[in-house]
């Protein structure tokens, strides 16, 4: 059986030993816990849909190199090589040569190893599920879309026929303006329409759909945000996010009333209301709700817009 | 206004989405960096490069187009690069590069600058992304590598192509499987440390102080390369976040873009696992200078 560097080559006993556990435990633990959070479905906070997946293969190869580590013969390991060495795990096998071999459990090697578990640890104590009231007012809540020549691109929802007695109608703001005559034409007509903020936001943007849209009924979910100087308001906010959660943009409506008792900062609700745009200064009219009822609503099984 | 309020639970979800959203990448470049290790003979890059230098360094950073990596992924992949025999100039001009120089951040950047010049942004951003990544590659080629390169980096082995030649297919997978750990976990610390800084910028202060920033150019370019620094974006999404920033100049917003992914923070303690200290801060700062200078004395205002 192949000897291992410094197990068998007694240079550096059970700190040796320990030193080359480090890196495999690391990398196995990570990819647990990348694998375990996609398992679950607990990635929606932390990273757009795309990642995902990228986040499952990456847990897959670094179980699989850390598992490996754990079972190659250490000169099969460095296979071009006669001798025998104290290689900690996954400590730079072929880029250290011309340095110090027996990597023992030294400083560097501890510091690196806290470092890498320090995220973990705080995952697992904290166990974020949202951002705080403290990050949205720190980054500022966009109330209107910046102005555009050309329609955003979100998510297409097809048009459905709608009875009598239905219940609000899904709208996807790209259907409004891949087809404006036709769903401009039903917009408002009566009924609460469910609405994203992002998607009020966009209809801000557009002349003709803030005239259509003005004082129609819409029903829109988000988070509660306290207006600090008028009790009589509050904010409904979205995050809107690209890439994860780092780089997530506070989307928000101003909405008039009273937000209910009982209700914290950052719960979920749901507002239904008519729509009103305010030109309170230079650029997009922003939008308003006047709230005519708020009540508690369930989390959406994505927190995030993108 | 409160300028800083911290919340530990927001800082752990920031720092804990940009490695769920970077590590992935860091693992798949450190996997190519343990095959290009295992498979590539030495001196091999150095042979298939042009016998030009400068034309070297030109192409190099155009490697992006054909191997798109971001910069979490590029720094390992550079560093073998370096161990195989690739000039450290044509290296460090594709790691630098790279992250800007490739289809998804082209995409990415016209996608979120809909209605504001998308096409001239992207190309300006391209364009001097390029330009600053061959201009630093140039003067590396004046610098010897154990100069500026870590002892790890710059220990380049005599050419032993014909020795690897006879290695049996299991040992080049388990040294690759064995360097790809050892890059990773080399680097990954690195990427935690900058992202934790980067945390706590991106949650605890308050971005309402920086809106004055924009009333001049020269402090609007400046300071949105300082937030390009701290924020620690990726470069396929950073875009998406200069295009909201509307109250800056469009050249504040191209510094954000080319600054951010030529250094920010999580960047700077990468870099310090292969460069020298003096190298990675004459980097920041000449970059940034060039960048700072081009964005505030050249009209780069759309048609």
């Amino acid at each position: 059986m192949a000897s291992r560097c410094g197990i068998d080559g007694g240079s550096g006993g059970w700190r040796t030993r320990v030193a080359e556990s480090l890196g495999p435990l690391t990398l196995v633990c990570w990819g647990a816990v990348f694998l375990a959070y996609f398992g679950r479905g607990d990635l929606a906070v932390f990273v757009a849909p795309f990642f995902r997946p990228l986040v499952a293969a990456a847990g897959v190869a670094l179980a699989a190199v850390g598992f490996g580590l754990c079972v190659l013969p250490r000169r099969s390991a460095c296979g071009h090589h006669d001798h025998d060495h104290g290689h900690g795990a996954g400590a730079g096998c072929c880029e250290e040569h011309g340095h110090s071999h027996d990597e023992s459990l030294s400083f560097g090697l501890v510091v690196r190893t806290v470092t890498l578990f320090l995220p973990l640890a705080l995952l697992f104590s904290v166990r974020p599920e949202g951002f705080s009231a403290t990050t949205v007012r720190n980054r500022g809540i966009i109330r209107a879309a910046p102005p555009t020549d050309k329609p955003l691109e979100v998510e297409v929802a097809a048009p459905a026929a709608r009875a009598p007695d239905a219940g609000p109608r899904k709208i996807g703001a790209e259907a409004i303006f891949s087809e404006p005559e036709q769903h401009r034409a039903t917009i408002g007509a009566g009924g609460a329409e469910e609405l994203t903020v992002y998607e009020i936001m966009v209809l801000s943007a557009d002349p003709e759909l803030r005239q259509k849209m003005a004082d129609a009924r819409v029903t829109v979910i988000g988070q509660l945000v306290h207006d600090a100087k008028n009790g009589a308001r509050f904010d409904l906010v979205r995050m809107f996010v690209v890439c994860c959660a780092a780089d997530a943009r506070v989307l928000g409506v101003k909405v008039e009333g009273a937000a209910p008792a009982g209700i914290e900062e950052m719960e979920w609700v749901q507002v239904e209301g008519t729509l009103a745009f305010e030109q309170s200064g230079p650029g997009v009219p922003q939008p308003t709700i006047r709230a005519a009822r708020v009540e508690k609503a369930d989390e959406p099984d994505e927190p995030f817009l993108y | 206004m409160t300028a800083f309020r911290f919340s530990l639970n927001d800082f752990t979800l920031s720092l804990l989405s940009v490695l769920f959203e970077g590590l992935p990448f860091l693992v798949f470049g450190t996997l190519i960096s343990g095959v290009i290790d295992a498979f590539v003979p030495s001196g091999w890059f150095r042979r298939a490069m042009p016998r030009s230098r400068f034309l070297s360094v030109a192409i190099s950073g155009l490697f992006g187009l054909i191997f798109p990596l971001c910069e979490c992924g590029i720094v390992p992949v550079m560093r073998r690069l370096i161990r195989k025999g690739v000039p450290p100039a044509c290296a460090v001009t594709y790691m630098l590069a790279a992250p800007i120089v490739n289809p998804i951040t082209l995409l990415s950047t016209l996608a979120a600058f809909q209605g504001q010049g998308p096409w001239w942004m992207a190309s300006m951003r391209l364009g001097l992304g390029y330009a600053v990544a061959v201009g630093v590659g140039l003067l590396v080629l004046r610098l010897r590598p154990e100069a500026f390169l870590r002892d790890a980096a710059a220990d380049v082995p005599a050419d032993d192509a014909a020795a690897e030649g006879d290695r049996p297919l299991a040992s080049r997978l388990a040294q690759a499987l064995r360097c790809s750990a050892a890059d990773f976990l080399d680097v990954a610390a690195f990427l935690v440390m900058g992202a934790a800084i980067a945390g706590v910028f991106n949650t605890a202060v308050n971005r309402e102080i920086i809106a004055p920033l924009a009333s001049s150019t020269p402090l609007a370019v400046a300071s949105l390369m300082v937030g390009a620094v701290v924020l620690s974006l990726c470069s396929t999404s950073d875009a998406f976040i200069a295009a909201t920033l509307t109250q800056f100049p469009f050249s504040a917003k191209l510094a954000f873009l080319i600054f951010g992914p030529v250094f920010d923070l999580k960047l700077a303690f990468m870099y310090n696992a292969v460069f020298k200290t003096w190298f990675v801060a004459l980097l920041a700062l000449g970059s940034g200078a060039a960048i700072f200078w081009v964005c505030v004395n050249i009209s780069l205002q759309p048609f």
